[in-house]
Order: C-alpha cells, then sequence, then structure tokens
C-alpha cells in the first residue's frame, strides 16, 4: 500500500501563527493547503519534509471579494462562484477542465499557484526512481532528461490557474517574516524546475488579486492533453487582449507547461499590438508564441509535438478571442459527447 | 420444461451487488484477522542479475521486524501450465525483471516493515539484459532460464499448415500484407492485489486472496509449501475486477504463506498500484504479419499469420498465448487454406499473461485491418465481403474447431443497419470515419489445464426445511456474475424467485472443484453444472409431488413456488409442500451436477488449443472524428453486437460488452506500457492511460441470441469476446477518415498529425482520395 511518511502536522488558526511556526522549523517543512499535490509527491518519498503546517485553518485566506481571491480558496468554490465567473469567463472552462470535481473540492487556489513543476522521471515512487535512475530534482546527482545538467531541473510548470491569472494582469500578496509583500504574477515565477518562484520558504500566497479593468479583456485559455481530466495540461496557452475597433490595443501571452515556468511573452505581445486579429496576423503569433516555446522530454508526448501543438493552442485562442463560434474543436468538448457536462 | 422462460432473460442485478455497493463485502483488503503482520517485498531494482549474497541481519534486528523469507526458504518452481513451471515464490539464484521478489518481510507495521526492506542488503553480479524480442530468438550468452533450447531466449515456437498457402497466395487477385506492433498493455482492475495468509492452529494453512484461479492457487501452494492439498484452504476474497490479471498463481501468494508459516500469526500484504505493473501478466506486446489472398469476388482463399510475443521474464500462460495469437485468426470467417508460425520470447521485464480477450486481441485487429485493405482493393464494401466469407452454424474450421450456433450474419447485419452503415460509408467529410470489425472467441476452453477426467466445473445443492437453495461453487466470481448465472440457473429450474438462492463460491473446503474464472469458462460450464444440479433436485420434488398427488412426477411444471401439473393446471403442490414431502425420513435434500466439455478436435500437434464447446461470434461498427489540427482520435458513437448465445441476464452481458469497449477503446487510443531500458516508466494510473468519462462514446450495444445448443438455456460467453471487433472497426474507421492505417497501437497523436501536415502539404490536400470505392 502507499502510505505517507511520518511527519508531524501542525494546525496553526491564522497567518501569522503559521509563521511563527514555519520559522520554528528552521526551514524543514512544507505548507499544506488541499494536499493534492503535495502528499502525492509525499506518498512517492519525494523531497519530504518532518513537519507540514497546514493552512486549512485559516480564515484569512478564505473568501473572494470583486477580484481578490484569498489563497485557501478552493478551486470548487470557485468553480461555483457565479459572480466570479460573470466577471472573468475565461475561468469558467479553465477550472470545468482542471484536473477532476474530486481534486477540486480540495485544491485551493494558491496550491495550484504553486503546483510543483513535473517530469516523468521525478513523478515516481521510490523504488521506481530507483530503478529507473535518481535524478537532481529529488535524490540525485543530474538530471535525466538534459544528460549531464548538474545543476538546472528542466521539470514542467504544470498548474492551470497561473497563466489565466497572469494574463488578467493579477498581482500575488505573500505574508513573511518580514510582513507583506504584493507584486505582479507574472513576475513571481523564476529559475529553473527547483528554484520556480522569487517565494521565500516561509512566506504564505494570501490573496491573488485580478485588476477590474481584466473585466473588458477577452481571454481564452486552451490547454493540450490526451484525456480531459485528470491530465496535467501537456502543453497550454493563455491569451488576453483590448481590441480597439479591429486592432490589437493590448495583448497579453503566457506560453504554460512547455518550462519550468509558465512563459510570460511580453516581446510576442508587445510586437503584434496594433495588428488586426485575421488569419495573417493570427498566423504570425502563432509562429512567434511557437518559437518561443521550447519544451523538453519531461512530459510523455514528444517534445516536438507539443511545440507544434503551441501554434495550435495559440491559434484556438486568438481565434476564440476573435469571437469565432468554433474556435477549434477541442475532443470530447463537441455537443453530444459530454457526459454530464458542467452543471 | 416449458419453453417460456421465467427467470431467464430478465434484466437482474447482480446477486452480490447488494454488498458491493453497500461496502459491505470483503475484497482482499477488508480480511482482518487478530495479531496480523504486514508484509513489505524486497524487489529487484536490476533486470536480470546473478544473487550473490543477501544479508537480511540488519533487517532482523530492526525492533517489530518479525520474520524474513528469501529464495532459501522454498525451492519448488511453480506456474499456471504444468508444462512452464517456471516462477519462484522469492527468486533463487538470479532475478529476471525490475520487479521480481527477493525477499519478503513481515512486520507489527507496514512503515517497519518498509524500514526492513531497505535494511536488506542484496549483492549481485550484473547479467546481460535482454528487452528485445528480435534477439530472443537467437542464442545469447546467459539465457533468462536454463531450460530454454538452444540457448535462446525463445520459450514457444508453433508452426502450423493446412493446405497450401503458398498456392493460395499464387491465386489470390489481391494479397494484401500488413506488419504491426503492439506495446503491452494492463489490466488496471481497481482492487490492487491483498492477500491475508493464516496458519491454522491445527497446522493448516489458509490464504485470503482475489483470485480468479482459486484451484490453481491451491495446486502451487500445495507444491511450493510442500503440504498436501488437503492442509491448505484456499478462500477467494471479494474480487474488485481482474480481466485475467488475477489469473495466475502469484509469487507473493506463496510469500505469505511461507512468511506465516515461519512465525505462526496471520501475514497481509497489501500491493500499490506500481506492484500490480510490476507484477503484471497483462497483454503481451509484439509483431504480428498477416497476409490474406483474396479472390476477385472477395473469397478468403488463405491467411499466412507470423506472431512473435514478448512474454516477459517467465511463462504464466504465454504457452497458449502463442497458440492464440495465430490459431482464432480463422474465425468468424472461413479459410480453406491456414499457415501460423508463432513464437513466444523471454525478456527481462515484467511478465505477460492472459488478459480479455487472451491472445486473440493483436492478431485480430492485424487481420481485421488487412481484410478492410482487401476490400478497398477490389473495391467491395467491407461489410458485404465479410458476409460473404463468414463460417456457417454447426461447421468446422480448417484447424478442426467445432463451430456450433453463429449468430455472425445476425451480428454483422444489425450493425450495419443500425449504424446507418450504408448512407455513411463513403460519405462523411474528411475527418470523419466509419469502420467495422469483427471477433470470434472460445466460450470456455474444452481441454482443462491439467488433464484429468475430474470435471472442469461441479455444482452442489442443499436444500433443508428452510426452503433457501445454498449453491456450492468454486466458480470465481471477479464481478462477472457467475454466482449470478448460478442463481439464475437454479432459480429458473426450480421455478423460484431469486431471493431463494444463496451461492456459496469462495471456501475451497466446502466449495467441488472448479478451474476458475478465464478462457471465458464460467457461464457455459458452471451454469450448465447448475443447471444439471437443479434438474436433479426437480426430480426429487416431481417425485413428491407425485407421492402427495397421485398424478405422475413427469407431468409436474415448476413455476412461482409451485408444482402445477401440465396437462391438468388444476393440481397444484406448493414449493414447500412438495419439499417438506421430499424430506420426510430423508433429510435434507442434496445434488450435485457437474460439466465436461465432450471430446472434439484434430489430431495434429497443437490440436487442442483453442477448442471450446462453443463460441462467440460478434461484430462492431465505430465513428472515428480525427481534430485535424491537432491529431487527437476520439470514438464519438460505436456498435457492438455480440452473440452470446442467450443472454440469461441482458444487464449483465451489456455491462460485459461496455466493459469491452472501454478496454477496447484503450487499448486503441491510449494504453500503454511504457519501458526505459528494461524498466516500465509509467506504473501509475495518471501516465498509464485508460480512458476517461469524455473520452468514452456513445454505445449501442447489441444482443445477439443464436441459442446454442449445449450451452445452459443456449448461453454462450459475453466476457471477453467483445472487445475483440472494437480495436479494428477503430483502426478502419481511421482509415476511413483521413487514409492513415495505424500499425501500431495505441494511436498517437504525434503520427496522425505528422500524417495530417504531409497530407496539408500535399496537392490534394484535405480530400478522400482512398476508399473512393467500396460504396
Ligand atoms: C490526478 C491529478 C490531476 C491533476 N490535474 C491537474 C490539472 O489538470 N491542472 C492543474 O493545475 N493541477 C492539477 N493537479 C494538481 C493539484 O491538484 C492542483 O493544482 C491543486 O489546485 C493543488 O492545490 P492544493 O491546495 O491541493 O495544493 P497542496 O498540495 O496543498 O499544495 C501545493 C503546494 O503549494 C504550497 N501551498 C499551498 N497553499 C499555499 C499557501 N497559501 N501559501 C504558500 N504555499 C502554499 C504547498 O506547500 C505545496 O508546495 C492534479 C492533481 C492530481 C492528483
Ligand atoms: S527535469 Fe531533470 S532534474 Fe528535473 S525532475 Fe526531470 S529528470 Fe529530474
Amino acid at each position: 500500500m502507499m502510505i505517507l511518511p511520518e511527519f508531524e502536522l501542525l494546525r496553526p488558526r491564522s497567518v501569522d501563527e503559521a509563521i511563527a511556526a514555519a520559522r520554528g522549523a528552521s526551514g524543514r517543512f512544507d505548507y499544506l493547503a488541499g494536499g493534492t499535490d503535495l502528499l502525492c509527491n509525499y506518498k512517492w518519498g519525494i523531497n519530504t519534509e518532518p513537519t507540514v503546517i497546514s493552512l486549512r485553518h485559516i480564515a484569512d485566506l478564505r473568501g473572494r471579494d470583486g477580484g481578490r481571491v484569498g489563497g485557501g480558496v478552493t478551486l470548487g468554490e470557485l468553480e461555483r462562484d457565479a459572480d466570479f465567473l460573470h466577471d472573468y469567463p475565461v475561468f469558467e472552462r479553465t477550472l470545468d477542465r482542471l484536473a477532476s470535481p474530486l481534486i477540486r473540492q480540495t485544491g485551493t487556489v494558491a496550491g495550484n499557484l504553486l503546483v510543483d513543476t513535473r517530469c516523468i522521471w521525478l513523478n515516481q515512487s521510490e523504488f521506481a526512481r530507483q530503478a529507473l535512475g535518481n535524478c537532481l530534482k529529488a535524490d540525485g546527482p543530474e538530471c535525466r532528461v538534459v544528460k549531464g545538467s548538474t545543476d538546472y531541473c528542466y521539470a514542467n510548470y504544470s498548474g492551470d490557474m497561473a497563466p489565466v491569472f497572469m494574463v488578467l494582469g493579477a498581482t500575488i500578496t505573500l505574508a513573511g517574516p518580514d510582513g507583506q509583500r504584493t507584486m505582479p504574477l507574472r513576475e513571481f515565477f523564476v529559475g529553473d524546475g527547483i528554484e520556480r518562484f522569487v517565494k521565500k520558504k516561509e512566506e504564505i500566497v494570501v490573496s491573488i488579486d485580478i485588476p477590474s479593468d481584466a473585466k473588458t479583456l477577452r481571454a481564452s485559455y486552451q490547454k493540450f492533453r490526451v484525456r480531459e481530466a485528470w491530465d496535467f495540461p501537456e502543453l497550454a496557452v493563455a491569451a488576453a487582449a483590448r481590441m480597439d475597433g479591429d486592432r490589437i490595443a493590448e495583448l497579453f501571452l503566457v506560453a504554460n507547461a512547455v518550462s519550468t515556468i509558465p512563459l510570460w511573452l511580453d516581446d510576442v505581445a508587445q510586437k503584434h499590438v496594433g495588428a488586426t486579429l485575421d488569419d495573417a496576423s493570427i498566423e504570425e503569433i502563432v509562429a512567434d508564441v511557437m518559437k518561443a516555446s521550447k519544451p523538453v522530454r519531461a512530459t510523455l508526448l514528444p517534445p516536438t509535438y507539443r511545440k507544434q501543438m503551441v501554434g495550435v493552442m495559440t491559434r484556438r485562442a486568438l481565434r476564440e478571442i476573435r469571437g469565432d463560434a468554433d474556435a477549434g474543436a477541442q475532443p470530447g468538448t463537441q455537443p453530444g459527447t459530454q457526459p454530464g457536462a458542467a452543471a | 420444461m416449458t419453453q417460456g422462460f421465467k427467470v431467464v432473460g430478465r434484466r437482474l442485478p447482480l446477486v452480490d451487488s447488494w454488498k458491493k455497493v453497500t461496502g459491505a463485502a470483503v475484497y482482499g483488503d477488508d480480511v482482518r484477522f487478530p495479531n496480523t503482520l504486514i508484509c513489505r517485498l524486497l524487489r529487484s531494482t536490476l533486470p536480470h542479475a546473478r544473487i550473490l549474497r543477501i544479508d537480511t541481519s540488519a533487517a532482523e534486528a530492526i525492533p517489530g521486524v518479525r520474520a524474513i523469507v528469501t529464495g532459501a526458504d522454498a525451492s519448488a518452481r511453480f506456474g499456471v501450465l504444468p508444462i512452464s513451471q517456471d516462477e519462484e515464490a522469492l527468486a533463487i539464484e538470479k532475478v529476471r525483471y525490475v520487479g521480481d521478489i527477493v525477499a519478503a518481510v513481515a512486520a507489527d507495521d507496514e512503515e517497519t516493515a518498509r524500514q526492513g526492506v531497505a535494511a536488506i542488503e542484496v549483492v549481485y553480479e550484473r547479467l546481460p539484459d535482454y528487452f528485445d524480442i528480435d534477439e530472443g530468438l537467437d542464442p545469447v550468452e546467459e539465457p533468462i532460464h536454463a531450460w530454454t533450447r538452444d540457448g535462446s531466449n525463445c520459450q514457444k515456437r508453433v508452426d502450423q499448415h493446412f493446405g497450401d498457402v503458398d498456392a493460395a497466395l499464387d491465386a489470390g487477385k489481391v494479397k494484401p500484407q500488413g506488419h504491426f506492433s503492439f506495446i503491452g498493455v494492463g489490466h488496471a482492475f481497481t482492487e490492487p492485489h491483498s492477500v491475508t495468509a493464516v496458519p491454522e492452529p491445527d497446522g493448516r494453512m489458509t490464504l485470503y486472496t482475489p483470485t480468479q484461479v482459486p484451484h490453481y492457487v491451491h495446486r502451487a501452494l500445495a507444491k511450493v509449501l510442500e503440504m498436501p492439498m488437503h492442509r491448505i484452504k484456499v478462500f477467494r476474497t471479494a474480487v474488485g475486477g481482474g480481466f485475467g490479471g488475477k489469473s495466475d498463481p502469484f509469487p507473493h501468494e506463496m510469500a505469505v504463506c511461507l512468511l506465516a508459516r515461519k512465525i505462526q500469526r496471520p501475514i497481509r500484504l497489501t500491493f500499490d498500484r506500481e506492484e500490480i505493473f510490476l507484477t503484471n501478466r497483462g497483454r503481451h506486446p509484439g509483431i504480428v504479419d498477416v497476409q490474406i489472398p483474396v479472390s476477385e469476388d472477395g473469397k478468403i482463399l488463405a491467411m499466412d499469420v507470423n506472431a512473435v510475443i514478448d512474454g516477459g521474464a517467465f511463462g504464466s500462460f504465454g504457452v497458449v498465448t502463442t497458440y492464440y495469437n495465430g490459431i482464432f485468426s480463422q474465425g468468424p470467417y472461413k479459410v480453406p487454406e491456414f499457415r501460423y508460425s508463432g513464437r513466444r520470447v523471454y525478456t527481462n521485464k515484467a511478465p505477460c499473461g492472459a488478459m480479455r480477450g487472451h491472445g486473440a486481441v493483436n492478431a485480430r485487429y492485424a487481420i481485421e485491418s488487412v481484410l478492410d485493405m482487401a476490400a478497398e482493393e477490389l473495391n467491395l464494401d467491407p461489410i458485404e465481403m465479410r458476409l460473404d466469407n463468414v463460417l456457417e452454424p454447426y461447421s468446422k474450421t480448417t484447424n478442426e474447431f467445432r463451430i456450433t450456433s453463429n449468430g455472425i450474419v445476425e451480428c454483422l447485419e444489425r450493425c450495419r443497419d443500425e449504424s446507418e452503415w450504408p448512407s455513411k460509408k463513403g460519405n462523411l467529410p474528411f475527418g470523419k470515419g466509419i469502420g467495422v470489425g469483427c471477433g470470434f472467441f472460445i466460450s470456455g476452453s474444452a481441454l482443462p489445464i491439467h488433464q484429468t477426467r475430474t470435471p472442469q466445473s461441479t455444482v452442489h445443492l442443499q436444500i433443508d426445511v428452510d426452503g433457501g437453495v445454498t449453491a456450492h461453487s468454486m466458480g470465481a466470481e471477479i464481478g462477472q456474475g457467475s454466482d449470478t448465472v448460478i442463481a439464475i440457473a437454479v432459480a429458473e429450474v426450480l421455478g423460484l424467485t431469486m431471493d431463494f438462492i444463496r451461492v456459496r463460491s469462495d471456501d475451497s473446503d466446502t466449495a467441488p472443484l472448479d478451474l476458475g474464472a478465464y478462457s471465458s469458462r464460467g457461464c457455459f460450464m458452471i451454469g450448465n453444472a447448475a443447471r444439471e444440479a437443479a434438474l436433479v433436485i426437480r426430480k426429487k420434488l416431481s417425485r413428491a409431488a407425485e407421492r402427495l398427488s397421485g398424478h405422475p412426477a413427469d407431468d409436474f411444471d415448476f413455476e412461482d413456488a409451485k408444482l402445477i401439473a401440465l396437462s391438468d393446471p388444476s393440481i397444484v403442490i406448493s414449493y414447500f409442500e412438495a419439499l417438506t414431502e421430499a424430506l420426510a425420513d430423508n433429510g435434507a435434500l442434496i445434488a450435485k451436477g457437474w460439466y465436461q466439455s465432450p471430446r472434439m478436435g484434430g489430431s495434429f500437434k497443437g490440436a487442442g488449443a483453442g477448442l471450446a464447446p462453443a463460441y462467440s461470434f460478434n461484430a462492431s461498427v465505430a465513428e472515428v472524428d480525427v481534430d485535424l489540427e491537432t491529431g487527437l482520435v476520439t470514438c464519438p458513437r460505436i456498435w457492438l453486437a455480440h452473440d452470446c448465445g442467450r443472454a440469461l441476464n441482458p444487464l449483465a452481458v451489456e455491462g460485459q460488452i461496455e466493459g469491452c469497449i472501454h478496454m477496447g477503446l484503450g487499448q486503441a487510443l491510449m494504453e500503454e506500457m511504457r519501458y526505459s531500458k528494461g524498466r516500465i516508466s509509467n506504473p501509475h494510473l495518471l501516465d498509464y492511460k485508460i480512458l476517461g468519462p469524455f473520452e468514452t462514446p456513445e454505445m449501442h450495444v447489441l444482443i445477439v441470441e443464436s441459442e446454442d445448443k449445449e450451452g445452459p438455456f443456449g448461453a454462450k460467453e459475453s466476457g471477453e469476446g467483445p472487445l475483440l471487433p472494437v480495436l479494428p472497426a477503430i483502426g478502419n474507421a481511421l482509415y476511413n477518415a483521413i487514409g492513415y492505417r495505424a500499425y501500431d497501437l495505441p494511436i498517437r497523436p504525434e503520427k496522425v498529425f505528422a500524417h495530417l501536415e504531409k497530407m496539408r502539404k500535399s496537392e490534394t490536400g484535405f480530400s478522400k482520395t482512398w476508399e473512393t470505392n467500396g460504396r
């Protein structure tokens, strides 16, 4: 049977208590929210810690107010939040196809942003990692995906919410031993598959704030993988635009799940401001997004194919923004093939 | 008995479903005994290595570690087939794949058992690894098993030739061929293997195990423990799915009993998902080459089939699989000349074995694909061409399979009509396709694995004053509904409602022999045995009614718990009146029924393989949608018509067919056991992809009833056969949609995408330039 390793579980009631608990653990701890990511890795013996600090009982992390979403809000709560979906309709589809209904009942927004990077060599049991060969990110000397890499992990960022928040211009608020700080989410993610973001270990994600002008953006999130439920993205593209007549006034693009972090493609986006969204200019953007994406063999599908699919997903996102009724059929989304479609 | 059935043919919930849906069923891991120790296994992380030394001293010193066994504790080899007894409870001299069991540790709890496993030190000498089937046919430096001939890793060779295939190849107007390759797939059942061994105070040993084959486990335990069978009890717990993955006696079953005997305490072991993949016994990966010459008017002249299959490290059912990869190619068609060459090669990978549609699935995909090539070349409709070639009922195949009832024509016609094939085939836009496939499968293997004259199935019935009928059988209920078949047969014969019948099929001490749940034998064999037993009771009750009424015994019909005189319906004796009379001066009514297949088959080498008292037949028509931008293939709807002889319980038959569709689509579209240098690299259900709800199509299940003369109430199998036509229907539909023939499974989106890109850039672009004919 798969069992959890032993750890001490702390249940602070406030952000301050949690930070104090973290400082007491001298770096050897993990925060726990829904646990749908962390505990899977724990069961596999990946980078486990002796102390786990649960954030489930901290009221300040819950709740949504306008564009402010508490870090502890579950994906299920957000999915049922009609006002929120009305303001930011792009989340409807993003949430509906994220993990599975069951996981969304427990999984939280902060946990989703911080979901650990994934890799076919890493997300395995201890036995399998030993048989296949341990790697840099967990317990080995060298990367298996890019042979010879001893200081850079190429594991794939696989969260679905971050790219959407990013194109909507959201900020993230962190609380830590030195107080609170807020930064654009697009500056939050940095580094390789081990470093991942600028957050200090003790810092807690308090909230995500979407600016209210994002309500007038047209946004799309296009995710690609083999199965419509359960599967993490093999790659995805988030796009948002503000149109001025038939011209792009503002454009925001993220290529997701093709690198260690969601790729904020500012240069590509800026280059195409002022263009129209006709087929020809869409193809130019498609080519640029593809060029900027350099997937490696950390997931099941071959990298060259994933890169090609980045192009297809970009095209679909832009067509959806343009208002095409059929931006490109996703399997399983044709009418009549959706058992129990989102209620 | 009158013709109109009272219970047979009704849609009934399975008799064990109440327990399962309320959570009351006791599965492997629900078994609890006081003082139980928890077992964990040390498995090899090397594919092929000699064990030089095992040091368990550090593990034994851990507080809470109570006992450890290794290969030194059991020397006897075992295996499901008498001809390949090549498995060891714990590796003796060498390990043969990543996952091979080296030691078993019993401890106070799971965590301590894990620590014990980690503390065992094993010194290995690496041996050359063999992962590739091609190299397995030639002599190698260190054969995986010492007994393979000529120093190669080839375990089994089958060569059969009927008639003159070369002449037929010369004569054929068209002779399409294909080279197909298949990746291994696993059963992906829900319940992990979970066993408890209990040393009884009187020295006996009891093993609780969710097995499909209690009898073979019983035999293997006797051999490995070196104990007589009567000193061992096998108790089959509720089984959370098997599909062939629980139809071997397993090393871990041996290991927990060895531990229990050593420490004299109950031992429990529950696998995690990864260990299921390591234990495997899934469908063999392999290569199948097929060539089929066909005459101008669409008649199949011959089949030439060649298969090389990758057995993994042990024999399991593999010798049978080697036969099944070829010999089932013939049905449901008339194949005048036939040649088959099959090879099974040992490799240093997880052992393969029997899986739903055992041995027949991959070859069927190849055959049905090549048949479609012939239809295209000849400008014939694939369904009409198939209809022109089918075997007749009560006929014989070239390799002397005795064909009895056969509903293949109705299967094809209903699929054709219900799917509106004539209006779709040839008229669907680029990217949408429709395809057909057929299938043919045994309804129980006529020859038992151990060639004795003991019947293959026996059922005991017992009725006492309460009027309830207790049926005893060792038929393994694994969710497929064999307990329900027993209950239906008994209730039908005795004119009782289902609540009178209680089935006990779990305990080898009280149940009469049954060979288990494999080769789709349950319904046919256990059903017949139950029916026979019930007829004996019926006679006893009729005689009692005669004594009470003076009316002749053989003139009573049984209905609604009453015995009603056929010639004079005013004469009615209630079931309880008859029973009370029958019990008088006699005691409980006891009866026995058994089933044994009649003699059949040819006299050539290997003639026994594939013989069955009846065969099921089926056809499927599937539609596919190809996402032209991504290459992802989905199946929006599928029709599957299956001739099950008679549906004793249509609800159960539909469930089986739906399950087969789901599994077949999984193998066609996404399931694969990936290996990296002999190590399974996706041993969990996130990366080993079975179809999810969104990928599951609209299913149109069509039941065809050909009323088999020897089947119980006319019934045949429906648990495995329906899987066979699914894969080729998808492959053929994909070809119809975009002109891409998938020569390897699963169908990979990146390959479909590459094909589409090539077409997009070609002169004709996305237009259907193939299959313009054939309607
Ligand atoms: C089968 C399966 C499929 C999945 N599919 C998808 C998918 O398609 N898309 C997707 O995006 N995800 C997927 N997930 C991943 C995961 O379930 C979700 O991302 C989920 O939202 C994680 O949230 P959680 O609260 O459970 O995180 P946890 O597991 O509790 O935590 C994840 C990480 O975030 C940290 N953390 C959590 N909250 C805070 C906080 N407030 N402050 C600081 N650190 C914090 C934890 O320390 C941990 O490192 C899948 C998971 C499974 C098991
Ligand atoms: S990318 Fe390399 S280092 Fe990172 S998890 Fe995968 S194998 Fe390990």
